[in-house]
């Protein structure tokens, strides 16, 4: 067969192999019917062996990069995932997430290291000599922590809590994806963003508790406290999970490594933000409103206990079935 | 077929064919960031202007809240939605016919496409997307970090035309073996060259097609051992260019076909017209 008789041969097919690509492309593949479905992976194979052909025998670089478009539209359209749905976010977040989580925890209890030790040390230091806070806080953040937490509730301002959440949302969950891909160099990012965070966090704890303003502040706090702290350590674990693989691919190569790595982790930071975005409602809504101290704190203790179980417990009976799943893609 | 020039990747699939891609440039990659950009900062700008409606209706305090969110969802969430949701193209990489795909060659799934947006954050640092101009550089796949950890490729996804029209030179004079001294013979890859000349002759400059058709003309003709007229006409090589392609593509295998080929253009507008 010559190159004009295998051109008029098998043009019909290719015509059709287009039309129906198309169709993939354009529609929701409900709209193709079972013989087209079949008849598409039919055409795409024999254009498959054409391509080869044609690449074998030389014939041209214009039918050759035309039959190569087909195949990649045709790959394309064959190997895609499965599209989203609902039910499918749900079981991300009230299975998968945590159970990756638990499968991580090392990396998990890395970054709840780095963001409690210095924190910590900062606190307790600051705490005992509250004009310490001046090597961190800048004196103006100081005097407008001190306002904040020294004023009456009922001095607060009303009506802003949606405002209020919004920005948490944004602001906190831009920090969390920040620490997760920070993680790209070499972990190096995400240690340091845990750190000065843990440092700044505990400097102005250990100031308010210094100052005596306890009481306000941890009633304040305790509540969004559980999600968004917790987050932020998921998050990092999810950063440093990058690193490591990075740093440290042991037997496969770091392409290699990443590409089984990189996509939990970024599963566990997505997670982390799903948690800083309910933190944030909590935050602006809940913590300044003007429930009674003891209320609060009882609240407060039940967010904590709820976080602890879901990040335990979320998913544990499905663990099994998921893992052999997850084997079965990879 | 080996890598010869280094944007194209090549790709296995499972069924054994190999795949070549364009991988697309810093360029081009920039042109659809700053698109995308565009129609991000017009969102956000669309949102403050809605400001001006919504407090009134629904109270500040509902209406910021509003709006700082949906500042983040166009910062963090507007290219990893739109690459998950249109198999690897946001908006911007549409309009300059990019693709982002595993480097496996198949569609991105949408936690490769948070994954790879996501890791901007790392890309953009120290300012302008430095690290991640820095990684193209240094990787062969022109992949940023956010690519890398990713696993995925930017690729160019135009259509390419392969066009058939052979009716056009039903009418000419054939080359006779006798009007040759050398061996009577044409690769197809040659063939295949003039066509492509041919009929990219509307799109190219005229004095341009001469000038190709001269180079590709007078060897060939030599190696034919054809005698091309001395004069040189405006149009002798691409007439002699012509006659090689009536003579030696085998239009005369089925005169039937003929007419059907003369009208079919295979490209990708045909299959929809069909």
């Amino acid at each position: 067969m010559n190159r004009d008789q295998f051109i008029s041969s098998r043009q019909a097919d290719w015509r059709r192999f287009e039309t129906l690509i198309g169709m993939t492309e354009t529609q929701r593949d409900s709209k193709l019917a079972g013989e087209e479905i079949s008849e598409l992976s039919a055409l795409y194979r024999a254009i498959c062996f054409d391509l080869s052909l044609v690449q074998s025998r030389d014939w041209g670089t214009s039918m050759s990069r035309y039959l190569n478009g087909l195949v990649a539209r045709g790959h394309n359209s064959l190997y895609r995932s499965q599209p989203g749905s609902v039910r499918k976010v749900w079981e991300f977040l009230m299975h998968e997430f945590p159970s990756l989580l638990r499968e991580n925890h090392w990396y998990f209890w890395l970054a709840f290291v780095l963001s409690v030790v210095p924190g910590v040390v900062c606190g307790v230091v600051v705490a005992h000599d509250p004009s310490q806070a001046g090597r961190i806080l800048p004196e103006n953040t100081q005097s407008m922590m001190e306002m904040m937490y020294s004023a009456e509730r009922e001095e607060r301002e009303t009506g802003m809590e949606s405002a209020m959440a919004g920005f948490y949302v944004r602001n906190n969950v831009g920090i969390a994806f920040k620490c997760f891909a920070l993680g790209a160099f070499a972990g190096i990012g995400t240690m340091s963003v845990l750190v000065f965070n843990s440092i700044y966090i505990g400097t102005i704890t250990g100031f308010l508790v210094g100052r005596g303003h306890s009481g306000n502040f941890f009633e304040f706090v305790i509540g969004h406290g559980s999600f968004e702290l917790t987050a932020i350590v998921v998050s990092g674990c999810a950063g440093l999970m990058i690193g490591h693989a990075i740093v440290h691919p042991g037997q496969r190569t770091i392409t290699e490594n990443l590409k089984i790595r990189g996509l939990d982790a970024v599963k566990i930071a997505l997670g982390a933000g799903f948690m800083l975005v309910v933190a944030a409602f909590i935050e602006g809504f809940w913590s300044p409103s003007s429930a009674p101290r003891e209320v609060k704190i009882v609240v407060g203790a039940c967010l904590w206990v709820i976080v602890i179980l879901y990040l335990t417990m979320g998913g544990r009976t499905l663990n099994r079935k998921r893992l052999t799943f997850n084997r079965e893609a990879n | 077929m080996t890598t010869t020039f280094d944007t194209r990747t090549e790709i296995e699939t499972p069924e054994n064919v190999i795949l070549t891609f364009d991988l697309a440039g810093p360029g081009s990659r920039m042109g659809a960031y700053l698109s995308d950009l565009a129609i991000r900062l017009a969102v956000g700008w669309g949102l403050l202007f809605a400001l001006s409606f919504l407090m009134p209706a629904f109270g500040a305090g509902f209406s910021l809240g509003f709006i700082l969110i949906g500042l983040f969802l166009i910062e963090w969430g507007y290219a990893a939605f739109f690459e998950g949701l249109w198999k690897g193209q946001t908006p911007g990489k549409k309009m300059f016919k990019l693709r982002v795909i595993k480097d496996a060659g198949y569609p991105i799934s949408f936690y490769d496409a948070a994954l790879r947006n996501l890791l901007r954050a790392a890309d953009i640092l120290p300012f302008g997307y430095g690290a991640g101009l820095l990684c193209m550089v240094c990787t062969p796949r022109l992949q940023r970090i956010g690519d890398l950890v990713a696993g995925t490729i930017v690729i160019h996804d135009d259509e390419h035309r392969f066009r058939r029209n052979l009716g056009e030179f039903a009418n000419l004079d054939p080359i006779l073996p006798t009007e040759c001294e050398r061996r009577f013979h044409v690769s197809e890859r040659t063939l295949d060259v003039i066509e492509q000349l041919l009929w990219r002759r509307d799109e190219l400059p005229r004095r341009r097609v001469e000038e190709i058709a001269g180079i590709l003309a007078v060897p060939l003709a030599d190696h034919l051992g054809f005698q091309l007229e001395d004069d040189h006409g405006v149009s002798r090589d691409i007439l002699f260019l012509r006659r090689v392609l009536r003579t030696f593509s085998t239009i005369e295998s089925g005169k039937s076909n003929k007419s059907e080929k003369s009208k079919s253009k295979i490209g990708n507008n045909s299959g929809e017209a069909a």
